[in-house]
């Protein structure tokens, strides 16, 4: 019954919504550096933002409570010491908590200041996240700007981050107040990715290798075809086994097609021929 | 010109979407689909809604009903009992089908969620239909679901109770060891009670972690449903732990920085429960323990509970398939393709 109704909506045809516009799943932003060079980075994203924040307010809470924690001990240590009367107890009581409260304000603008500076634009938990704020003309980021951006996020988060939330969801650029303020915007890390690919057999693939490119020059394949295959070679140990089967079978299947080898130069596991199409382009690079 | 642009940067979106995800990016991938796709989503949204809305309704109506029915004819008690029974098991079927069809929308989202990560085309029609058509899938999925999460709350609270009697057995006859000894008792004995705090706060705190660590290794489980064709719904419960194997705690995040993300409209949502409430008390600070009160602020939880479901669903849902899809992109390599010129 299911078969038969698919057949015929196919044929129906109905308004189509997924037919609109491509979405947009990344956002980039284009800046001017002094020197006139137009750069584009790609926008942290409101994701690894709220991932960031809720990494470094972990921190702080940590922070927070041990120093609350110090405040406390040290009070009661200096009252039991002085062996003080309760009337004056309380008067130094205030005068901890308000001390306490400072050294509490100080501490949560404090660390936001502190390693946005000292690691141009990073806090632990951007680090952990690979975000960085930047100033709008690609240049990293001061002490100003991290003040003005730690000063004026009590606002950004005011009732449950809601001021910081609307303003990032609604603008282009995904600034929060404080960004606005600041000059700056906060951007995804270029990932230096280490590539960790592992060549099961050096010598079989450099066989293959050799084999492919004399029966082939390989020029009917694209770099984009060379990322994949170098893609799936530095990410099969993450797949399942069978996965890896069927994977590297696609891809050498695909791509012998569009070699047009009507036959390989010899046996061979899909395994072992990407490996070698691997080490062929780069030979044939160094040509 | 601004058509090759155009071009030139979707691809790129897609060449990006083909990487592995940071923890960050499928948060905001979920919502980027859920802001774009905001209107249609919200109307389907609506309409799962609408159908818990319904057996809500018709509970309240049926019992109402019953109680004047029962009133009216005290004397015929035995066909009453016949009469009860076979509403009830009426409603509860009802029920179910019900928080099935809720089911089936929220999976709606998810596949047309999917289908635009993975460039399929497809009407929307066409999508609720195979929805449509799994509803007790859905429900069956959500019952497995809920037997395993019953079963890991059982099953681990066990097991953190057995470490938890281990220890105080333990730590019973170290104190018994000390005061026979006679070495400086209660400072001892302070230190004895303080240490079985910790102890107590940790070991409910790796309860809490282990249960929110089962949930996450389901949380995406209705997309798999959604998505593929010939899977039942033990097949999807299967398909999910399978796949979220190693990436417990990347899901657990996930799912904590997903809520983050929507707390300022759970938090709105909340100020809906509380706001009149609080008016309520200023006007008559006697009030808030009267029927009234507790009626009121359980329509307001109710109607809060609502709007947040109606307007975080199609980010969740969205969500979810981008967790479905970034792990099947990772351990699978789905979208490792050579494209054809």
């Amino acid at each position: 019954m299911g078969q038969f109704e698919k057949e015929q909506s196919r044929t129906i045809g109905s308004p189509d919504h997924s037919k609109q516009k491509p979405l947009r799943f990344f956002s980039e932003i284009r800046l001017r550096t002094p020197e006139s060079v137009e750069l584009e980075f790609p926008l942290a994203g409101i994701g690894s933002r709220a991932y960031a924040l809720f990494v470094d307010y972990l921190l702080l809470a940590i922070a927070m409570i041990g120093v609350i924690l110090v405040a406390w001990l040290m009070a009661y240590q200096f009252w039991a010491y002085f062996q003080l009367s309760p009337t004056l107890v309380s008067a130094i009581g205030n005068w901890i908590g308000a001390i306490s409260l400072f050294l509490l304000f100080s501490i949560f603008v404090g660390y936001f200041v502190f390693f946005e500076t000292l690691w141009q634009g990073q806090t632990p938990g951007k680090r952990l996240a690979q975000i960085r704020v930047i100033r709008e003309d690609g240049r990293p980021i001061a002490l100003p700007q991290a003040t003005l951006r730690a000063l004026l996020r009590v606002f950004d988060d005011f009732f449950f981050f809601l001021v910081g939330f609307l303003l990032i969801l609604q603008g282009r650029q995904e600034k929060r107040l404080g960004d606005w303020v600041a000059g700056t915007v906060v951007i995804q890390e270029l990932r230096q990715k280490k590539d960790r690919i592992q060549i099961l057999d050096e010598a079989q693939a450099k066989n293959v290798a050799q084999a492919l490119l004399e029966c082939s020059t390989l020029n009917v394949l694209s770099p984009d075809d060379f990322a994949i295959v170098r893609e799936y070679l530095s990410r099969r140990a993450n797949f399942s086994a069978k996965a890896r089967e069927t994977v590297s079978l696609r891809l050498a299947q695909q791509l012998k097609a569009k070699l047009d080898l009507e036959r390989l130069p010899f046996d061979m596991t899909a395994n072992l021929f990407l490996e070698g199409l691997y080490v062929a382009y780069g030979q044939r690079k160094s040509l | 010109m601004s058509n090759a642009m155009n071009q030139v940067t979707s691809l790129s979106q897609f060449t990006r979407l083909r990487q592995p995800l940071s923890i960050g990016d499928v948060v905001s991938v979920g919502l980027a689909i859920a802001k774009q796709r905001w209107s249609l989503f919200s109307g389907i949204a609506l309409r799962s809604i609408a159908w818990l809305v319904i057996p809500l309704v018709g509970i309240i109506v049926g019992s109402g009903f019953l109680a004047v029915v029962a009133n009216a004819s005290s004397e015929s008690q035995v066909s009453n009992v016949g009469a009860i029974v076979l509403l009830f098991v009426a409603s509860l079927v009802l029920s179910l089908f019900c928080f099935g069809k809720y089911l089936a929308n929220a999976g709606l989202i998810s596949r047309i969620a999917f289908n635009d990560l993975s460039q399929r085309e497809e009407t929307v029609r066409d999508a609720s239909r195979v929805t449509r058509s799994r509803t007790w899938s859905y429900l069956g999925a959500s019952f497995v679901y809920g037997i395993i999460l019953i079963a890991a709350l059982i099953g681990l609270g066990i097991v953190f109770s057995v470490i938890f009697a281990i220890f105080a057995v333990l730590i019973t006859g170290i104190t018994v060891g000390f005061s026979s000894g006679n070495v400086r008792n209660s400072s001892a004995m302070g230190v004895v009670g303080l240490l079985s705090a910790i102890v107590l706060l940790v070991l409910m705190l790796g309860y809490f972690i282990g249960v929110v660590w089962v949930m996450a290794r389901f949380f995406f489980s209705e997309v798999p449903l959604s998505v593929e064709s010939k899977i039942g719904a033990i097949g999807a419960i299967d398909r999910s732990w399978e796949l979220s194997k190693r990436s417990g705690w990347r899901l657990m995040t996930i799912t904590t920085v997903g809520f983050l993300v929507t707390l300022p409209i759970t938090a709105l949502g909340q100020l809906i429960v509380v706001l009149p409430l609080i008016l309520l008390k200023l006007g008559d600070p006697s009030a808030t323990s009267s029927a009234f009160a507790t009626g009121l602020s359980s329509l307001l939880n109710l109607v809060a509970t609502l709007l947040i479901t109606l307007l975080t669903m199609g980010f969740w849902q969205s969500v979810k398939a981008v967790v479905y899809f970034d792990l099947l992109n990772c351990r699978e390599g789905q979208a490792l393709q050579i494209q054809d010129d």
